[in-house]
């Protein structure tokens, strides 16, 4: 079961933070949509997007990212993505992040582009969730002439993003720029088919009684 | 393990890797050309140089079959130390026993024979020349006569013998203690300077021989070399040697100051100590050799003695300097003439003509608490290549079993993971095969977390702690009392010394401390780490109770007679003894005492065939009087059961002239706490010379426990944070701040507030890294140098949550990882 719930987060404050967390049953899969406004960000520029994922602990269970439908709104990606550690994939086909143990080299994805409007994307994700409550982190950052672009993430990860994959319960939170001129980006739940059969149900059920009431009241 | 020893570790290697070892151009006396010849060297060593006699020490005399054996180890060069103190008649002559001369002719001959370079030299003989300035004159004297008699006989030998002035020379004061280092160079100098001026003057080929001349102490310090230079300079004599010896960095010849690793320290040692040499002498004409190398002890691990020697043998090769390996037996197996550590061999013998492949470490673990993961393992290649590895005797499938980076190799989970099952302890042997040399061993060990058990004993004996190694290998120990002073009989370093502090018996599941290790020392709360090669730092903590007077119930064996039961001289008794059962000259109490003056080894043995139950009791005591000698070294042991053969302590003792003195040793001291079968208690002459008389008074057996030892009371360190729940965000690089970042939660499930101020503290910390934003590390609470954050400077509220953010340097390979600790309740970290 994952949550259905749209959620948008107000732009422009320096130092937002939307935070929602939903429980989900161990080995579920998860699945977001992203979108970020990029038209602050002036091109010609030396942007890169900065996927990261990686363990808590050596314990921990492993877990898989996979980004998919980029749209750069008007832009581009541009040259080669540099990975390390244990990704796979590019910006067409997908892309694979599999957390690694500490004992393993940082995962990561660098791919350089050139914005338009805006970005989105979607992320998918497992959730083995380890019972000593240590947590995987996935984050997504933009880097502007290779480095991080300030964000108010508290973590210190100067990320746009960050999904804790963890016991008791996963949680995504979004943040904007340090400097407000980058709203912190929407994240979507995207319901799982058998979810949307369980709302058309629910829907068919509600019609349903709807004209049952209504032929009684006749 | 130190992190920023682990780090220099690394560092250290790669630069001795890429090290150009180029030596400037010089052209090569005939003197240089003789010890380049040399090259490689051994030592007979505790054989010759035993005293009284060449067999004393346990050693065999030299034999044509041991000569072969060197010889065909590759080496070319033979040191053999002779002492000649027990074998050198009276002044004014001393003249030199002429059996003795004739063995040591007899084994230089076996080596000259071989076409060997000899050397030889007075080894052991402190006894007399380091009281030079006590009785110059007498000494010097009877050190020119010494070498006189050996110049003489040995003159028509070949010019491939060779005299060494002296080993390791040093000048005492009328206390036995050195004198400053620079009164002790004078007096060398003039040693040597009388050396060189007699043997050039004894006739034959002396006037030429080759003469090696020693640093004071054979020391490698810039000053004591300075010295030497200056001597050889004035002698103005193209034949002589200048000679130290060298048994590497001493924290880690002897694994104290937690020195486990042939790291930076050691490189840098390595380094100074043959450059200085080199600069010193081989520059400006005159050759070196290393009369002895090797380590001190043998508590490295392995691969880390391996590394040392294939290092120091290649780089004193380097720099033309000739190195002889000091061997007791204990190196080469004198009766299969083999190596006893094959391994070592190889390596040493690939190192006097190149290099060979060795790696980060000889030991990898799986562990049982994580699942199994690809695994990197950083090999030195040293200018080799990585032919091939070898699972035991199959080979390993590169891209399925392994892949291989430049210097590292990544084992794959799949591979790794047939060994995590079983019984903890070694699973097999990996063997990296080089292009050249011997291949590099790896033992693959699956292990769990090493656990300790409780303990209440006493000091005053061995304290064995019960510890369930679960396949790991301890590394080092640390000890201190919770105000964070040292604990232990090294006080300059809590990372106490292998062996003498303390040591593991796999077989029989303890970590055992040295009798000694509390001896002296206060009572208090001591705690414990203990660093295992995995990694992992286990603690434990000691109450150690100073007791206070107590009344005991006792067992008499002696008043003014021997109770009833009880001989002194019986079967038993009276060994030896000329004892006097009822003396009267000396008397603690009553009117009557006993008297002893054994013979040497003699005893003195009270026995009880009746054999009273001495379970109960817990301390012998007696009181002893040195008579008008004093002084005597008597042996005290207890036998239970009639069995001289079970294994018990001796404790010496030296009773006072004139004085009565009473003794208390704690039956556990003698190694006999609560044996109910305690019938004989003996009193020895340990002189081995005999004993003057001395005298026992009230000897006793009580429940009183002996004030001069302490209870012990041991356990697992308790965990204060045990209410706490301490759980870690995945880690993140920001390339901003270029800082792997990571956010640890702490959490106060309990119904009371934990008392601040609270720290989290890294233990453990992989040596790839540094907590950038640490408040500073661990002085007071073992593990020490461990890095901490501040949690909380007030208290933690019951039910709270606070989430700290880690700072870590961008790891030099792999991940982070370290244990969290958890400190409160206003302790300083």
């Amino acid at each position: 079961m994952i949550s259905n719930l749209r959620v948008a987060w107000s732009s422009g404050a320096l130092s937002l933070l939307a935070f929602f967390a939903t429980p989900f049953a161990a080995n579920a899969d998860a699945t977001y949509n992203v979108q970020l406004d990029t038209s602050s960000l002036v091109a010609p520029g030396a942007f890169s997007l900065n996927f990261q994922f990686g363990s808590g602990s050596e314990f921990d269970l492993d877990n898989t990212v996979t980004l998919s439908n980029f749209n750069f709104g008007g832009g581009s990606a541009m040259g080669t993505a540099s990975l390390s550690g244990y990704a796979l994939g590019d910006l067409t086909s997908g892309i694979t992040l599999q957390d690694s143990a500490p004992s393993a080299t940082l995962t990561e994805f660098l791919q350089d582009f050139t914005p338009g409007s805006s970005l989105s994307f979607d992320i998918s994700f497992s959730e083995n969730l380890s019972l000593d409550g240590n947590s995987d982190l996935f984050t997504f950052s933009i880097l502007d002439s290779g480095v991080n672009i300030w964000t108010a993430s508290p973590s210190g990860t100067d990320a746009f993003l960050e999904l804790t994959i963890g016991a008791p319960a996963s949680s995504l939170a979004t943040f904007a720029s340090g400097d407000g001129s980058i709203s912190a980006p929407m994240a979507t739940a995207i319901p799982e088919p058998s979810t949307y059969g369980l709302c058309l149900g629910v829907l068919l059920g509600a019609v349903v009684a709807v004209r049952r009431l209504r032929s009684r009241c006749r | 393990m130190r992190t920023l020893k682990s780090t220099l570790l690394a560092a250290g290697t790669l630069v001795c890797a890429l090290l150009p070892l180029a030596t400037p151009a010089l052209a090569e006396t005939p003197m240089q050309a003789y010890v380049n010849a040399m090259q490689p060297g051994w030592n007979y060593g505790n054989t010759y140089d035993a005293g009284p006699n060449e067999t004393s020490w346990g050693n065999s005399v030299l034999t044509q079959a041991i000569v072969d054996g060197v010889v065909a180890k590759g080496y070319k060069s033979v040191r053999l130390p002779v002492t000649w103190t027990s074998h050198i008649g009276a002044a004014p002559d001393y003249t030199i026993d002429p059996a003795w001369m004739t063995k040591v002719k007899n084994a230089v001959d076996l080596l000259v024979a071989a076409d060997l370079y000899v050397m030889i030299n007075i080894h052991h003989d402190a006894g007399w020349l380091y009281q030079l300035p006590q009785d110059h004159d007498a000494v010097l004297d009877k050190y020119q006569k010494v070498w006189a008699q050996i110049a003489d006989v040995f003159k028509d030998y070949p010019d491939k013998l060779m005299f060494e002035s002296i080993n390791e020379p040093g000048f005492k004061d009328a206390n036995d203690n050195n004198l400053p280092d620079a009164e002790m160079r004078t007096y060398l100098h003039e040693i040597n300077t009388a050396f060189v001026q007699l043997i050039r003057a004894s006739g034959g080929s002396n006037d030429t021989r080759p003469l090696v001349l020693p640093t004071v102490y054979t020391r490698g310090d810039q000053p004591m070399l300075d010295s030497l230079k200056a001597t050889i300079d004035s002698l103005n004599d193209p034949n002589l040697i200048a000679t130290i010896h060298f048994y590497g960095w001493w924290p880690f010849s002897e694994n104290v100051a937690g020195s486990t690793k042939f790291d930076a320290d050691s490189v840098n040692n390595i380094h100074v100590t043959f450059d200085s040499a080199y600069d010193t002498f081989t520059a400006h004409g005159i050759p070196v050799v290393i009369g002895e190398w090797g380590l001190l002890s043998n508590h490295s691990e392995h691969g880390e003695s391996l590394k040392y020697h294939e290092y120091a043998a290649h780089y004193m090769g380097s720099k033309k300097i000739t190195h002889m390996l000091w061997d007791t037996g204990g190196m080469i197996d004198r009766n299969t003439l083999q190596w006893r550590d094959q391994e070592l061999g190889a390596i040493m013998t690939q190192a006097w003509t190149g290099r060979a492949l060795t790696a980060e470490r000889d030991l990898l673990f799986i562990r049982n608490d994580v699942p199994a993961r690809d695994t990197a393992f950083r090999l030195n290649l040293n200018g080799n290549g990585l032919v091939s590895i070898q699972d035991g005797s199959s080979l390993l499938v590169p891209g399925v079993d392994y892949t291989v980076s430049g210097e590292v190799v990544t084992f794959k989970a799949s591979f790794l993971s047939k060994y995590a099952t079983g019984a903890f302890g070694s699973k097999t042997n990996l063997y990296f095969n080089s292009t050249s040399g011997p291949a590099w061993r790896v033992d693959v060990r699956y292990v769990a977390t090493p656990v300790q058990a409780t303990i209440a004993t006493e000091t005053g004996a061995a304290i064995s702690i019960p510890t369930a190694f679960n396949g790991d290998v301890l590394a080092t120990m640390e000890s201190k009392y919770d105000d964070g002073s040292i604990a232990g009989p090294t006080n300059w370093t809590a990372f106490q010394m292998w062996a003498s502090a303390y040591s593991p018996n796999y077989g029989g599941n303890a970590i055992k401390l040295d009798k000694d290790f509390f001896k002296g020392a206060p009572g208090g709360v001591v705690n414990f780490a203990f660093y295992f090669w995995s990694g992992k730092v286990v603690t434990y903590q000691m109450a150690v109770v100073e007791r206070s007077s107590a009344p005991g119930t006792e067992l008499n064996i002696y008043g003014d007679a021997l109770a009833t039961g009880w001989t002194g001289a019986g079967a038993w008794g009276g060994w030896g003894a000329n004892e006097n059962l009822a003396a009267t000259a000396e008397v603690h109490s009553g009117s009557r005492s006993i008297s002893a003056s054994p013979v040497g080894w003699g005893g003195l043995v009270l026995s009880n065939y009746a054999a009273p139950s001495t379970a109960i009791y817990n301390t012998l005591v007696f009181w002893i009087h040195g008579g008008p000698t004093g002084g005597q070294n008597i042996g005290v042991g207890v036998v239970p059961n009639g069995d001289w053969g079970i294994s018990t302590n001796w404790v010496s003792v030296k009773p006072v002239a004139n004085t009565w003195q009473k003794i208390e040793i704690p039956l556990n001291t003698l190694g006999v706490a609560g044996r109910a079968d305690i019938n004989h208690i003996q009193f020895s002459d340990w002189s081995g010379s005999g004993a003057a008389t001395f005298y026992l008074d009230d000897v006793m057996l009580t429940t009183a426990k002996s004030l001069t030892a302490m209870d012990v009371y041991g356990a697992p360190t308790p965990n204060v944070a045990a209410p706490l729940g301490v759980t870690k965000q995945g880690f993140s690089l920001n390339r901003r701040t270029n800082r792997m970042v990571q956010q640890v939660k702490i959490q106060n499930p309990g119904a009371t507030p934990i008392t601040g101020p609270v720290y989290l503290v890294l233990d453990s910390l992989s040596a790839n890294t540094t907590l950038a934003n640490a408040a500073g590390k661990t002085s007071t609470f073992v593990p020490s140098n461990s890095p901490y954050v501040l949690v909380s400077s007030g208290n933690l509220a019951a039910g709270s949550t606070v989430t700290v953010t880690l700072e870590f340097t961008v790891p030099t390979s792999g991940g982070i990882t370290y244990d969290a600790r958890i400190l409160s309740d206003g302790t300083t970290p």
